[in-house]
């Protein structure tokens, strides 16, 4: 995100800044209904198409600017997705307060790390020092459905700071819990009861704002027939504008019984001249816009010029920053136009998204200029723009959008293109969904040579799929496999590629885990030293920790702070502080602290160090881990922590295919210390019954759906699954899906 | 959900040009209404067809699966 906000830096803002005021119709009564109260945590404004939701929010932002802040989001389409929605919410926030994503925000790009127990926590601390009342509003929230960003923004009114309120425009209602918000009293509704126009703002909407002199039995005819609706009066008004007898057009429009958009939008339409009518079809496929924009997208250079046209003639445009340089048309009118381009000029579409994605990436805009190459359908070329930057883009939290362009290929295509395979692999694997890795990296195998260069430090198809196959088999605790596909992978005859260090290193980890100590160290220093030189920091930063722990396993504990002193510069540098690579640092640093008879100390660094590599850590990390900490509770005198801790590690252990014998012998030296046997370990994880969510979930797990699409189906988000999943396991005492399903056929829960 | 499709009665009239918007149905303008006709639509299908309709403003009166056999 942070590379695409300095690219795309001055469209961005202006979904932050709350749109300008036009002249507006003052509603008092309406306006009165968002009134100060006490305890208020949501004001919902819900209401279809040109109710006139945003204008309200305007008109409340103008009116009571001086007695609170306002954070202003205004949604697009893309904002659907977790990562994007929370970036922009906190940095809108941190418009109230600077110190407002000090930290929130470098945890939300963290791969792996869970909104509702990581960020939003953080978030809501920051929240705590907001100096006055204050509003976040969020318009059209309707665009959202992912479960994820509902599950987070319940959390965030649930706890939410008492100086802290939201405001939600939405067509729909939002699947939030608004029967409790009602019970105590914490919500404001504002519907189409409270929108409708009544027969006065219609007439001051007319007569003072239009000057269209109307007489009042004709002001009352076209209220009836709009029912008040705003966007309709406002179309009449536009209809009715020079016309010299508007008598006869409210009388025929009142008489006709076609829908009243229909009816008014070729009237509206009708009255313009051809440029104004071309050039407001051409640009409606644009979210916001410019003058150079429109220039490009109708290919002619008077854009500037139409545009002030368009303002002056209040044709639903809504300006988005002071300066008149960004605009959109409202919701309403630019479907209206798409739809008549669509009718007349079909043809057309796909032209003004190659010209829009064009300039877009004139301007280095590469997201917006892929979304339109998406609408354009030209796959080649958005294909070889995503091949381009998911790697940064991904890295730095748009995890879900780059998922979402790939989801949103044919899959003939996304598939037939080696390197958004590889695309899929990494991602999957830097996020800890596992149960997606194994088929992305086949279709890695399957797919044609790659039409194009790599732009993320591959060199060909087979090469990343042997090295992050052996990424993968570590994650899984198959320490055999891995070490043999990394060999396979470095004994490879294709080009040496940057990633190459990271076989090197898992190579290394698995071999020392498995007994071959003076290998381990060896490939482990060659990783460590080819990931610093092409500067490949998170499997750099994975070397350090993983050297500093074994510097630590075999008695060197100078060799290990120096390794972890190392290792929190790179992550610092890196920004990675909440990326699980980390944890082998945090860990290795609390077993120094062990030795060094600082076990209190120790342990808060391995609840933190556990805690990150349980976003996406292999199992001989976490085990480690899990063990160390044993030992600290053990050398505090918490006997009975302890032994849960060291089941724990057991449990971790057993689920790893092939953990190596080097981790489980100093399990057994822990349990041997604590006299603890491994059935008395075992009964200390008790059983119990499973939850009606754990229940469905594991309903979902005997089908073939990914954890992903479980979550979709169960309208939950992937992390959630994830936790569900882990208790599932533990409760059944098993280690795989395979063998939960199976376990529980046996015990009829399915 | 099984069954033939769906018919979705929205108020108003609409113009053949404006009923172009919305491909996937078979449109039939009557007096101050307006039946659309759809094909097979699963729940994402039909809730995602009735957001468009809301976001060119029109109104809803009523939604009816057609039982198979039915025209």
């Amino acid at each position: 995100m942070a590379q695409q906000a300095a690219s795309d830096g001055a469209l961005i803002r202006t979904k932050l800044l709350a749109p300008v005021q036009r002249e507006v119709i003052l509603r008092p009564e309406a306006l009165a209904a968002l009134g100060a109260q006490p305890g208020r945590r949501l004001t919902l404004l819900r209401a279809p198409a040109g109710w006139g939701k945003s204008s309200l929010l305007q008109a409340w932002h103008a009116a009571d600017a001086e007695e609170r802040d306002f954070a202003w989001f205004a949604l697009d389409r893309g904002d659907n997705d977790p990562v994007r929605f929370f970036a922009y919410v906190i940095e809108a926030l941190r418009g109230l307060a600077p110190v407002v994503g000090e930290r929130s925000v470098e945890i939300l790009r963290a791969p792996g790390a869970s909104l509702t127990d990581d960020v939003l926590p953080t978030l809501l601390t920051e929240l705590e020092v907001l100096p006055g009342p204050s509003v976040l509003v969020i318009d059209d929230y309707h665009l959202i459905d992912s479960a994820e960003v509902h599950e987070g923004m319940e959390m965030l009114l649930e706890h939410l700071p008492p100086n802290l309120e939201i405001a939600i425009s939405s067509r729909t209602e939002p699947p939030l819990p608004l029967a409790r918000y009602r019970g105590r009293g914490q919500l404001t509704e504002v519907s189409t009861r409270e929108l409708r126009f009544t027969s006065k703002e219609a007439e001051e909407l007319l007569n003072d704002n239009q000057s269209l002199e109307l007489d009042p039995a004709q002001v009352e005819r076209l209220v009836e027939r709009t029912e008040g609706w705003p966007a309709g009066l406002y179309l009449a008004a536009l209809s009715l504008r020079g016309r010299a007898e508007p008598d006869q057009f409210i009388r025929d429009f009142a008489g006709d019984d076609r829908h009243l958009v229909d009816y008014l939008t070729a009237e509206v339409l009708g009255g313009q001249s051809d440029e104004m009518r071309e050039f407001l079809l051409a640009t409606s496929f644009l979210d916001r816009f410019n003058a150079s924009l429109c220039d490009a997208v109708t290919g002619s250079g008077r854009s500037a010029r139409v545009l002030r046209e368009v303002e002056a003639s209040n044709l639903f445009l809504v300006p988005l920053d002071d300066r008149r340089q960004w605009y959109r048309y409202h919701h309403l009118f630019g479907e209206l136009l798409r739809n008549e381009l669509r009718a007349g000029q079909p043809e057309k579409e796909v032209e003004v998204h190659r010209r829009a994605a064009a300039w877009m990436l004139e301007q280095g805009m590469q997201s917006e200029a892929i979304t339109h190459l998406l609408s354009a359908e030209r796959y080649a070329e958005a294909v070889d723009l995503i091949a381009e930057v998911w790697y940064p883009l991904g890295a730095s939290g748009g995890q879900s959008t780059v998922q979402g362009w790939l989801d949103s290929l044919p899959r003939e295509i996304s598939e037939n293109d080696v390197r958004l395979c590889v695309a899929r692999a990494l991602m999957a694997i830097s996020f800890g969904r596992l149960d997606e890795v194994e088929a992305a990296l086949d279709s890695i195998a399957a797919a044609p040579p790659a039409p194009g260069p790599f732009f993320d430090g591959f060199t060909s198809g087979p090469q990343a799929e042997k090295i992050l196959r052996s990424a993968y088999r570590w994650l899984l605790g198959d320490l055999g496999g891995c070490r043999e596909t990394a060999a396979a992978a470095l004994a490879s005859a294709e080009a040496p590629s940057a990633w190459d260090s990271l076989a090197r290193i898992r190579l290394g980890a698995s071999s020392y885990w498995l007994g071959d100590g003076a290998e381990g160290i060896s490939n482990l220093e060659l990783g460590r030293a080819g990931s610093s030189a092409s500067s490949l920091n998170p499997a750099w930063i994975s070397s350090l920790g993983l050297l500093a722990m074994i510097r630590l396993e075999e008695g060197e504990p100078d060799a290990a702070r120096g390794l972890v002193a190392e290792a929190r510069d790179a992550i610092r540098d890196a920004g990675l502080s909440e990326y699980w690579v980390g944890a082998p640092t945090r860990i290795a640093a609390a077993g120094l602290m062990i030795v060094e008879g600082r076990p209190t100390e120790a342990i808060e660094e391995l609840n933190r160090g556990l805690k990150l590599a349980a976003r996406g850590s292999g199992p001989t990390e976490t085990a480690y881990g899990q063990i160390l900490l044993g030992r600290a509770l053990r050398l505090q005198g918490e006997r009975d922590q302890a032994i849960r801790l060291l089941a724990e590690a057991r449990w971790t252990i057993d689920v790893a295919l092939d953990p190596g014998p080097v981790i489980a012998r100093l399990l057994e030296q822990e349990e041997e210390a604590l006299q603890v046997t491994r059935s008395s370990a075992v009964e200390a994880e008790h059983v119990e019954e499973l939850s009606d969510r754990e229940l469905s979930v594991l309903r979902m797990m005997s089908g073939d759906l990914s954890q992903r699409e479980i979550g979709n189906h169960l309208y939950i988000s992937f992390n959630t699954v994830k936790t569900h999943s882990k208790n599932i396991y533990r409760k059944l005492g098993v280690t795989q899906r395979s063998e939960a399903v199976a376990r529980a056929r046996r015990l009829d829960l399915l | 959900m099984e069954g033939t499709g769906y018919t979705i009665v929205v108020r108003g009239r609409l113009s053949e040009r404006f009923a172009q918007a919305f491909p996937e149905a078979t449109v039939h303008a009557e007096e101050g209404r307006t039946s659309l006709l759809t094909g097979p639509f699963d729940q994402s299908q039909l809730t995602g067809f009735l957001q468009r309709l809301g976001s060119f403003g029109l109104e809803l009166v009523s939604v009816e699966e057609r039982a198979a056999g039915r025209p």
